[in-house]
């Protein structure tokens, strides 16, 4: 049993736009440790709701690989993709909208044991019952329709349906977005009790870096489909090397203080992704960017210890 | 989602209130005729003096030109009409239902292929399609069935077509595909089921165009031989005696008049009772509350 | 003297369960050139309270006292209002700008009608005038001007061009920028901001709330911004207003909002955030029905200080600092 339980190599996703070609994830390359909860930042468009559906093969993959516990998923029949399903499971952002509107509760999360087991009925509802139990619902909760359901317990339904398969990995879109802050502290303080339950891996798809520091081990961020910056969660907050990464976590303003609109910001909007310019993608934002940043695309590179960053100036940016 | 608000909305709505009402008039008769008629032999007994009478206390539609009474024939005929409009358009939902949920699943040439086939069919004028396909087949009952099907059934592949499209964008059907159901699984048991209510006003709207192409298809000989009670062929032996046996004609022709006023009537109320769009932002109020109320 | 002034404000919108009660005796002020947030989770009343200011509730019935610049406009009648202070004296932003935006029009036709109808020197349109502008279009072109200028105002870049454009062929900060420009256009006295920045990324949420700062101090307009996030009131607010299940909770200025909270509630929800600590505490129950609230204060059924008391009578406001204003019977230390 290796270490490294989820791997993506050199992934890409195109997606042919009004006849332009837009990379929508360019070339990623991450690992997913075992047991760890790794978080995937950046803004809408930068790729990361497609990687994490490319991950669990909603979205096909244009180029590079994916591999789950050692094994190469492209290469897999349907049985062997099956396989790979019940133990990688995603939870989707809207949990209210990923319900069938017709089902209820109960048989919505009856069904992935329907598709991957041999339970007989008895033993399913069983099993339904217990992980309602373990999401903080009541089994009356089974009864009911998803628009019944709060938006707090439509997330708890959602991190159900995964958690009746027992999967190992979980892919996890935006899981708090749209939540009051109270309702999503709830929901975070479940999500940690089920990953030490479980000894879940996860990859944490978001765009809220204060829940993304709270929650993770490592944080990748990613910037027009490729991972810029990839840290420790206390290094990428307390020492990022990458501009974007500093701009971003310049932009988030905090609760009882003014730190946003007083300083200086990074001016624009991304450029169009399906029109990219030559070299850096960042560089007609960036503040520090140089001749070399318009002509040489930087790579991802080591700048520190578990820490890596694409940027040539990577050195020069550290505070 | 209960029985209950659909019927109150139902009962609400006055168009489809009285569609309804018309609908399970014709139903009821339909099941019942044969006992109910007031002349049981009209449909193939002959009473040469008693022809071509005009309405009495007797007979209130008058009698036809073999004497019998018009008005027992014509409840006779109401099961004819139904049954034929009824299995036409369930063939046609059998035929037109699952090519629209292949075409709307998949992309490519098998989709484009269904799409294309329908639209073929679309672009003959339905009466004469129906009218050559039940020459082609001979005149019978089961005949005009199997031409009303072929007519009608572009309609339901569009529309399931359309629907399943629309859904197959929607998360809890992608979900199902994350989970690892299978197409058959996720077409049979999620995209299926949520087309239920706009299959349910097609069906409605398309059995009043049946009820007429198959009074079409009788009154040119293609339906039923004769002595069959069926309303086409009724009008079509009255037409001789106009105007003179007015009610010979009229009595069938205000009875298609009424049923198919009455199916369209229900299918425009069903539509509006069970509009997906309606029913979504119900939902979505609902939802609201709960989220207000939550317990 | 307050510029706006909302005195015990009431309102009631019809379910089918009974009458859910949004707003239950609100009361608020807002001075001239002062910045204050709204905040609060879903179902507290910030929206309702920004429609009632600007008459648009609904189905809603609002009972109570609306004063701005003196004037009652609950008494005013929603005719007036429509026609002389809302999209005047009084404009909006709203979360979504393609819900206010015409989709199908050009970005400078929608300014040029903007500025036809509710230019500050313009005056009301009267019936027949409005009746007429349904089937003719205008456009001044002498107007093309001042439409550029205003949108370098906001900084939107090449503004000639943006002119040209459809709302979709912007991004969602241009097109959040240009309904903050066509928010400033009448030169109101006050803007009702809702949720501004939600929808959008927080690099350009960052740039947003400081192009809304700067305007807003800029031209001494008032602005009741409702937001649900905390650390964006804080950024851009001089006073806050937390409201809880329609009943508003503490008015503080935001130092010390932020400094010394002293509703229950109020502090269970600074507590709540995620935090450098990674401790999570969150706030026991949830959101009262609207429908057949708890009486009293509605959060006393949450509430760790909560007492008999509490469930019976609601707290009146009490000053407990210059301009820290609470309804609590049973307060947080400070």
């Amino acid at each position: 049993m290796s270490a490294t339980l989820l791997e993506l190599v050199a992934l890409a996703v195109h997606f042919q736009v009004k006849g332009r070609e837009l990379r929508a994830v360019d070339g990623v390359d991450l690992r997913l440790e075992r047991g760890e909860m790794l978080g995937l930042v950046g803004e809408s468009g930068c790729g990361k709701s497609t990687l994490g559906k490319t991950v669990i093969g909603l979205v096909r993959a244009s180029g590079g690989r994916i591999l789950f516990d050692g094994e190469a998923v492209e290469g897999l029949g349907r049985g062997g993709w099956r396989k790979v399903r019940r133990r990688l499971q995603y939870v989707y952002q809207d949990p209210g909208a990923s319900l069938d509107p017709r089902w209820s509760v109960g048989r919505s999360l009856e069904e992935p044991l329907v598709i991957h087991t041999d339970l007989d009925r008895t033993a399913r509802r069983a099993r339904v019952l217990s992980t309602l139990a373990e999401v903080g619902l009541r089994a009356e909760h089974a009864g009911l329709y998803p628009h019944e359901l709060s938006g707090g317990q439509q997330r708890r339904v959602g991190l159900a349906r995964i958690l009746t398969l027992q999967p190992e990995c979980v892919v996890l879109d935006e899981p708090t977005s749209g939540l009051d802050v109270s309702v999503q502290a709830t929901i975070l303080k479940l999500l940690r009790e089920l990953r030490a339950a479980h000894n879940l891996t996860m990859l944490f798809i978001s765009h809220d870096l204060s829940v993304v520091r709270m929650m993770c081990d490592r944080v990748a961020v990613m910037y027009l489909g490729r991972i810029v910056e990839i840290a420790p969660v206390r290094e990428l907050f307390g020492n990022a090397r990458h501009p974007y990464t500093r701009a971003l976590l310049d932009a988030v303003p905090e609760p009882g203080e003014r730190r946003v609109i007083g300083r200086p910001l990074l001016e624009g909007d991304p450029p169009d992704p399906s029109n990219l310019p030559p070299g850096c993608r960042f560089r007609a934002r960036c503040p520090v960017a140089v001749a070399r940043c318009a002509t040489e695309d930087p790579l991802l590179r080591p700048v520190g210890p578990q820490h890596q960053a694409a940027c040539h100036l990577a050195e020069g940016v550290s505070a | 989602m209960g029985g209950t608000s659909f019927w109150s909305r139902l009962a609400r709505d006055r168009l489809a209130t009285t569609g309804f009402a018309i609908t399970v008039l014709f139903v009821v008769i339909a099941a019942i005729a044969p006992w109910i008629v007031p002349y049981p032999e009209a449909a193939h007994e002959i009473a040469p003096m008693n022809r071509l009478r005009p309405p009495s206390e007797a007979h209130w539609f008058g009698t036809d030109r073999l004497g019998a009474d018009v008005f027992s024939r014509l409840l006779l005929g109401t099961r004819e009409t139904l049954f034929v409009a009824l299995f036409g358009v369930g063939a046609a939902a059998v035929i037109g239902v699952p090519l629209g949920l292949i075409a709307g699943w998949l992309d490519g040439w098998v989709s484009d292929g269904i799409m294309r086939l329908a639209d073929i069919f679309l672009a003959i004028p339905q009466i004469i399609l129906a009218i050559a396909i039940a020459q082609t087949l001979g005149p019978s009952l089961v005949n005009v069935v199997l031409a009303l099907g072929f007519t009608i059934w572009p309609w339901f592949t569009r529309l399931v077509f359309a629907e399943t499209r629309a859904l197959r964008r929607e998360p809890f059907i992608e979900a199902c595909a994350a989970l690892g159901a299978s197409p058959w699984r996720t077409l049979a048991l999620h995209v299926l089921p949520n087309l239920a209510s706009p299959l349910v006003v097609r069906v409605t709207l398309s059995m009043g165009f049946a009820v007429l192409t198959a009074a079409a298809l009788g009154f040119l000989g293609l339906g039923a031989p004769a002595p069959s009670p069926e309303w086409g062929r009724t009008i079509a032996e009255a037409r001789e005696y106009l105007p003179d046996a007015w009610w010979y004609a009229l009595a069938p022709g205000l009875a298609i008049f009424i049923v198919v006023m009455g199916f369209n009537m229900l299918g425009d109320g069903l539509r509006d009772v069970l509009d997906p769009k309606l029913r979504r932002s119900v939902a979505a109020s609902r939802a609201q509350s709960a989220k207000v109320q939550e317990a | 003297m307050s510029l706006l002034e909302v005195q015990r404000l009431f309102v009631r919108y019809p379910t089918e369960r009974g009458p859910a009660q949004a707003l239950d005796g609100v009361s608020l002020s807002i001075g001239q050139g002062e910045v204050v947030g709204l905040v609060g989770e879903s179902g507290c009343g910030k929206t309702t309270l920004a429609k009632a200011v600007l008459g648009i509730l609904g189905s809603g019935e609002a009972e109570g006292v609306i004063r701005f610049r003196g004037q009652d406009l609950l008494g005013l009648g929603a005719d007036a209002v429509r026609r002389e202070i809302r999209g005047r004296a009084i404009t909006f932003v709203p979360q979504d700008p393609f819900g206010s935006l015409h989709p199908l029009y050009r970005v400078g036709d929608q300014i040029a009608d903007l500025m036809a109808w509710k230019a500050p020197d313009t005056a009301p349109p009267s019936r027949l005038q409005e009746r007429l502008a349904l089937f003719t279009r205008r456009r001044r072109p002498a107007h093309r001007d001042a439409a550029i200028a205003m949108l370098r105002d906001v900084q939107i870049p090449n503004p000639e061009q943006a002119l040209a454009k459809l709302p979709s062929e912007l991004s969602g900060g241009q097109r959040q920028r240009l309904t903050i420009a066509m928010a400033l256009l009448p030169q109101p006295e006050l803007i009702l901001a809702d949720e501004p920045t939600t929808a959008l990324d927080v690099t350009i949420q960052a740039q947003v709330l400081r192009l809304l700062h700067n305007l807003v101090r800029e031209k001494g307009v008032s602005l009741l911004f409702t937001t649900h996030d905390l650390g964006v009131a804080s950024e851009i607010c001089d006073r806050i207003v937390v409201m809880y299940a329609g009943q508003e909770a503490e008015v503080a200025p935001t130092r010390s909002f932020f400094a010394a909270p002293r509703h229950p509630y109020t502090a269970a929800l600074l507590q709540s955030l995620p935090n450098e600590q990674g401790v999570l505490r969150d706030i026991p129950g949830s959101i009262p029905p609207l429908v057949n609230p708890p009486g009293g204060c509605r959060f006393h059924p949450r509430c760790p200080n909560a007492s008999a008391r509490c469930a019976a009578e609601r707290p009146p406001p009490v000053e407990v600092a210059p301009g820290h204003w609470l309804r609590c019977w049973h307060p947080v230390a400070a």
